[in-house]
């Protein structure tokens, strides 16, 4: 491929909206031709420069309420409890006024509060408070549709999944569907629902099952955080820790959720599992992942 | 995570409606935000952003139970509520995709002109420094262009989710793309030009 050819699919490539031959060949080209590749910087740092201007638009702090009054009277007039409207209207309140801003700087690995390795207990997070029941609820209600929470745009097959998922978001993040056949889990099914929620949506989730059936385990692949937040408070966290959370829910089930960031990537996962069996998992996930890296800028 | 407070076996078919709201509330008010801001893109107004974000939440609202997840994702389907709703708010009748959806990206991409696409400063340009300019840029384009431009740097959505979201094939998407491209490339190398802009970096650590 030379420039004239490559430059027709730069802005396609750029968008991660090529086929696996087509990203091959245009990658290849870039390798050897520094103004080509930056002319895929440029396109993506046009994007950044755009999508900063549409998050800088100020949501009217009172709009979440409106609607959600709004949509309390249409509940209202079908004769839904009253109990529940309540907490529709707690919901959208949360919703708009704190939610990430509160959760996540506790929830989001760090390197000041995490003590790396297998001996760092959990973190108990009390079910509804911070980013990591987030997560929690994420899981459940993607777990809730079965078959349902597959994409029907994503490909079944684990192998051709993590390809898939690998081209979707390449040159951004290092989305992957890693096989866990040695920890008995299967992969289940894959949507592009987002663990962090907000605004952002981009990501990858992945739900695994267990081969007795008893359990569901879900991957989420997503941007890093410390690249796409500038908080300062936030420092990267070290290479090697996560961070782990143990979420109670109010029937009583407990579901455990670890973070880390691998490969400029953020990937938590979620699972009803225990605490030991769960880190087991974790750490043949982190080796899968690290096996056959995909190539990211 | 709301069953505190009441017993579902009591009332079974409200708890059923109920699991809807939930599903709602888990899939759809998480993009409350982006909903209002792309809204606000599209309008350039606070009120008429209020009003389509709220049009938007209801009529996702009544739909929701008619919603399949399946093809594209709760995102776009909320964004393709919204554009349907700007677009017959501006009076536009609702346009149909054409065949050429069926073509794939590498398909358009070979048909896209054979120009050179221009390089603004040939890499000595640090965009993150102007925001401003950018924004002052791209809002001189047509609307056709600004809300792709908008759709496409939400990051996250297809050529084909942007098609499937504007009702239009995925052709128009790339073309009208690599035409707002092209446009802005040219105003920001004349903003360049006049202001002789460097590599320099700008400290952003306020940014986003």
């Amino acid at each position: 491929m030379n420039c004239k050819s490559a430059r027709k699919f730069l802005y396609a490539f750029a968008d991660g909206q090529l086929g696996v031959q087509a990203n091959c060949e245009v990658l290849d080209h870039l390798k050897m031709c520094p103004p080509c590749a930056q002319l895929v910087d440029e396109h993506q740092t046009l994007r950044a420069a755009l999508a900063r201007s549409i998050a800088r638009v100020e949501v009217p702090a009172h709009l979440a309420a409106q609607v959600a009054s709004r949509l309390h009277l249409g509940r209202a007039s079908r004769n839904r409890p009253t109990w529940r409207a309540s907490a529709w209207t707690k919901f959208i309140a949360a919703a708009a006024c704190l939610a990430f801003a509160a959760g996540l700087w506790q929830f989001w690995p760090s390197e000041r509060s995490t003590p790396a390795g297998p001996s760092a207990s959990p973190v108990l997070v009390e079910d509804g408070q911070i980013a990591a029941s987030q997560v929690a609820d994420r899981h459940l209600a993607c777990c809730a549709l079965g078959k349902g929470h597959q994409l029907d745009s994503l490909p079944t097959a684990r192998a051709e999944l993590d390809l898939a998922v690998q081209r979707r978001f390449a040159g951004r993040f290092a989305a992957r569907a890693p096989d866990l056949s040695s920890q008995a889990f299967e992969l289940e099914s894959a949507s592009l629902c987002s663990a962090r929620g907000g605004e952002s949506g981009e990501g990858c989730h992945l739900i695994y099952r267990s081969s007795d059936g008893a359990s569901r385990l879900s991957l989420f692949s997503l941007p890093r955080w410390d690249r796409v937040d500038l908080c300062a408070r936030l420092v990267a966290v070290a290479p090697g820790s996560s961070r782990q959370y143990s979420v109670e829910r109010h029937d009583g089930r407990n579901l455990s959720v670890f973070a880390w960031h691998q490969d400029q990537t953020t990937y938590i996962c979620c699972s009803d599992l225990d605490g030991d069996r769960m880190k087991q998992v974790v750490a043949a996930i982190r080796i899968a992942l690290s096996n056959g890296q995909p190539r990211l800028k | 995570m709301y069953e505190r407070g009441g017993s579902p076996a009591a009332d079974p078919d409200g708890w059923r409606s109920d699991r809807v709201s939930e599903r709602f509330e888990g899939l759809v008010l998480c993009h409350f935000d982006l909903v209002y801001r792309v809204a606000f893109k599209l309008t350039h107004n606070v009120h008429d952003a209020e009003d389509l974000t709220q049009a938007t939440m209801l009529r996702a609202h009544e739909a929701f139970g008619e919603f399949e997840l399946r093809e594209y994702g709760t995102k776009a389907w909320l964004l393709k509520i919204l554009f349907n709703l700007h677009r017959s708010r501006r009076g536009h009748p609702q346009s149909s995709a054409s065949v050429a959806d069926d073509l794939s990206v590498e398909d358009f991409a070979s048909e896209l002109s054979r120009e050179e696409l221009p390089s603004i400063a040939a890499g000595q340009l640090n965009w993150e420094g102007f925001d401003e300019e950018i924004k002052t840029a791209v809002e001189s384009l047509s609307p056709d262009h600004r809300a792709v431009l908008l759709l496409w740097a939400l990051g996250d959505l297809s050529y084909k989710e942007i098609a499937h979201i504007m009702d239009c094939a995925i052709g128009t998407v790339m073309s009208r793309l690599h035409r707002a491209r092209q446009q802005l490339n040219q105003l920001l190398a004349e903003y360049a030009g006049r202001h002789r802009l460097s590599r320099s970096p700008r400290p952003n650590e306020n940014e986003l």
